[in-house]
């Protein structure tokens, strides 16, 4: 279980964003946290995967009995936690496939696993390719360098598929996501969702949600989980906006 | 023979005094100062000498001309692992009875100044008369060498790799001076890896190398040269090289410099006949104290010529990295193609890069670019690494191998990607070494 107890935290220049945030994920679930813009969502994402511009003032992240916030990046990463990021950077030089192969050795490493060769992770990416729409070719090419929006998406997607974290936090995936690619995200959610792996879904819209279906919805505004329920509460989001909220 | 050590210091005043050797065929000081040089120990206010000094090498103490008994070479030379093809020097001297290659290569090697023939010396003075005015190291170089090698590439339709092993036994600091003059025929391909110096233990490996390099490249053939250098602390390494090009010639080159040692490649290519094309490539990744630069120049003296030159540089702790690149196009080179571009990474706030690239045009009707960059390790980059199970190191290592990928992936050999990449193994594990510790 992850617990998120009267969460605190600011940015560098000690802004400080999140005003005391309170969550329970469950083994298994899946939860939408929605909310205007700079109302601190992503902020909440990159706390969970220890971002260092982002320094947490007070409270505590339970991470099933772990003290996720004593714990580097990597660390967490190795734990299990995997966000698919909303402006993914590009590594020139580094192709995407060796970067694959470095990942998930140093992964399967720390976790004392045996290293999958290089026939392995290319077998696993091509089947990964396939499931999320990207050519194969894509793998000999630098990770996300020239590649457009939707395909660098794509490509945090195709990651989350090889390395089946236990946490994954979906950051905004939904922007600059085509129909099709929406699609591609719920089919990729549907076949790694099981009873120990859970889900956390920041977006602004609702649509993202008719292709994962969340079993909590939570609304975030000025650095605080102000309400939560289930499918209705996005729906009424996506009829209503954001402005009843301040009213 | 001076069997004692002496000093750089000692050998430019006693060059300057004397004229150095008195077997040259002409005045030796003639020869090697020619005209408007100065000889003179570099200071960093020197032109060219901005990123490497080297007035602590001029004051150390070395052996010089070690005397080498052919007939008794140490076993674990005779014995070292080599490739097929293979070109050996033991102290500086040529060992036609363990190179492999003289099928390819035929070698003319020659100990006194006045052995060579008139040809010979005429590519020789055209080579230093080419030199930068303030290149001492490069006329130091004949100074101290044991001997001149002529290696002629004359067969038509070869293509041929071959390895250049140069080993030491002496068990002292030492210096080593070399000058090799290549010529290649028309319609040849050759390509040359040179490696660094070996000596029986890594412990006696203090030497100061200086060597000279000129290829003259004929009518449509294709010269390759790649130098592999893993300079440790104590190891200087000073390569001059003048490679000239015929019409329709091709060059690849390739500098691959990492250690805490003082590494300079000072290069200037000659496109001298039409549609002759010429790519220079290089890495230099010192760290600790390592000072190293690059200072090449590509001079297009005919039309519908090609150039470019690229370069990254990686510094870490104190160490300092330079680029000073020039493409000089002729009035008559009209249908030039040239570029450069240089990018510096800098692993902490205290490594120094400097970089300057020159384009001096005087024809109208060419494409010249050029390029500069100089920055940190992309925090964001760091992070994302780190976000997928990299720890800090391992996360460097990644973005520093991508880094020089664009170089080294670029090299159309195989096996100079593969030593260029075994030399910047010797600088990650420095750099994991002492991240460690």
């Amino acid at each position: 279980m992850i617990k998120i107890q009267n969460l605190h935290a600011k940015l560098e220049n000690d802004k400080t964003i999140l005003h005391g945030v309170d969550l329970t994920i469950r083994p298994g679930e899946i939860h939408a946290v929605m909310g205007p813009n700079g109302s601190g969502k992503s902020t909440l994402s990159n706390v969970f995967t220890g971002h260092p511009d982002y320094k947490v003032s007070s409270g505590s992240i339970d991470y099933f009995g772990q003290d996720l916030l004593n714990m580097s990046p990597d660390e967490r990463a190795i734990a299990g936690v995997y966000m698919a990021f909303q402006y993914p950077v590009s590594l020139p030089g580094v192709t995407t496939l060796l970067f694959l192969q470095t990942i998930i050795n140093h992964q399967r490493k720390a976790r004392g696993d045996t290293l999958w060769d290089a026939y392995e992770v290319i077998q696993k990416a091509e089947q990964a390719c396939k499931l999320v729409g990207l050519p194969t070719s894509f793998l000999e090419r630098p990770l996300n360098e020239g590649f457009s929006g939707g395909e660098k998406k794509r490509c945090e997607v195709l990651q989350m598929l090889i390395l089946k974290p236990k946490l994954i936090i979906l950051d905004e995936t939904d922007s600059g996501l085509d129909i099709d690619a929406l699609k591609m995200v719920g089919k990729a959610v549907a076949l790694l969702r099981d009873d120990v792996r859970s889900f956390l879904v920041v977006t602004h819209y609702q649509r993202l949600l008719n292709h994962v279906v969340p079993d909590h919805v939570h609304i975030m505004h000025g650095g605080q989980l102000v309400q939560s329920g289930g499918q209705d509460l996005a729906r009424k989001l996506e009829d209503q906006g954001y402005e009843w909220l301040t009213k | 023979m001076n069997r004692n050590p002496v000093t750089l210091q000692t050998i430019l005043s006693d060059l300057l005094s004397e004229g150095a050797r008195s077997s040259s065929p002409q005045s030796w000081l003639d020869l090697v100062k020619g005209p408007d040089v100065y000889l003179d120990i570099p200071s960093r206010k020197t032109p060219g000498w901005e990123a490497v000094g080297v007035r602590q090498v001029f004051q150390k103490e070395r052996l010089i001309f070690p005397q080498v008994d052919v007939d008794e070479l140490p076993e674990w030379v005779v014995s070292s692992e080599r490739e097929n093809y293979a070109l050996v020097f033991v102290d500086g001297v040529f060992i036609p009875e363990l190179s492999t290659c003289l099928d390819v290569v035929r070698v003319e090697q020659k100990k006194q100044l006045n052995e060579l023939t008139d040809e010979q010396l005429q590519v020789w003075i055209a080579f230093l008369n080419n030199l930068p005015k303030h290149e001492v190291m490069a006329r130091l170089a004949w100074c101290i060498q044991q001997s001149v090698c002529h290696c002629y590439v004359d067969q038509n339709d070869i293509s041929s790799d071959i390895h250049i092993y140069q080993y030491s036994t002496n068990d002292k600091p030492f210096f080593l001076g070399q000058n090799w003059a290549f010529h290649v025929g028309s319609q040849n391909r050759i390509h040359l890896f040179e490696h660094g110096i070996v000596t029986a233990s890594p412990d006696n490996r203090k030497a100061t190398l200086l060597a000279n390099r000129l290829f003259e490249v004929g009518l449509g053939s294709h010269l390759s040269h790649y130098v592999f250098s893993g300079a440790d602390e104590d190891v200087e390494q000073f390569c001059q090289g003048h490679v000239v090009l015929s019409q329709d010639a091709g060059y690849e080159g390739g500098v691959f410099a990492a250690g805490k040692g003082v590494f300079r490649s000072q290069l200037v290519v000659s496109l001298n006949g039409s549609g002759a094309r010429a790519v220079q490539y290089g890495v230099l990744a010192p760290h600790q104290s390592g000072q190293m630069d690059c200072q090449w120049l590509m001079d297009h003296e005919s039309p519908g010529c090609e150039s470019q030159q690229i370069l990254r540089c990686v510094a870490a702790d104190l160490s300092v990295a330079g680029f000073c690149g020039r493409v000089h196009v002729a009035k008559d080179a009209q249908k030039t193609d040239a570029g450069q571009m240089c990018k510096g990474l800098l692993l902490n706030d205290r490594a120094k890069i400097t970089s300057k690239p020159e384009l001096e045009i005087y024809a109208d009707d060419v494409k010249c670019a050029h390029g500069a960059t100089v920055g940190c390790l992309d925090a964001e980059a760091l992070f994302y690494l780190q976000s997928r199970g990299l720890n800090e190191p391992a996360a460097k290592k990644v973005l520093i191998t991508g880094f020089v990928e664009s170089v080294i992936g670029d090299l159309s050999h195989k096996n100079a990607r593969d030593l260029a990449k075994r030399v910047m193994r010797f600088f990650y594990e420095n750099l994991a070494v002492r991240t460690a510790v």
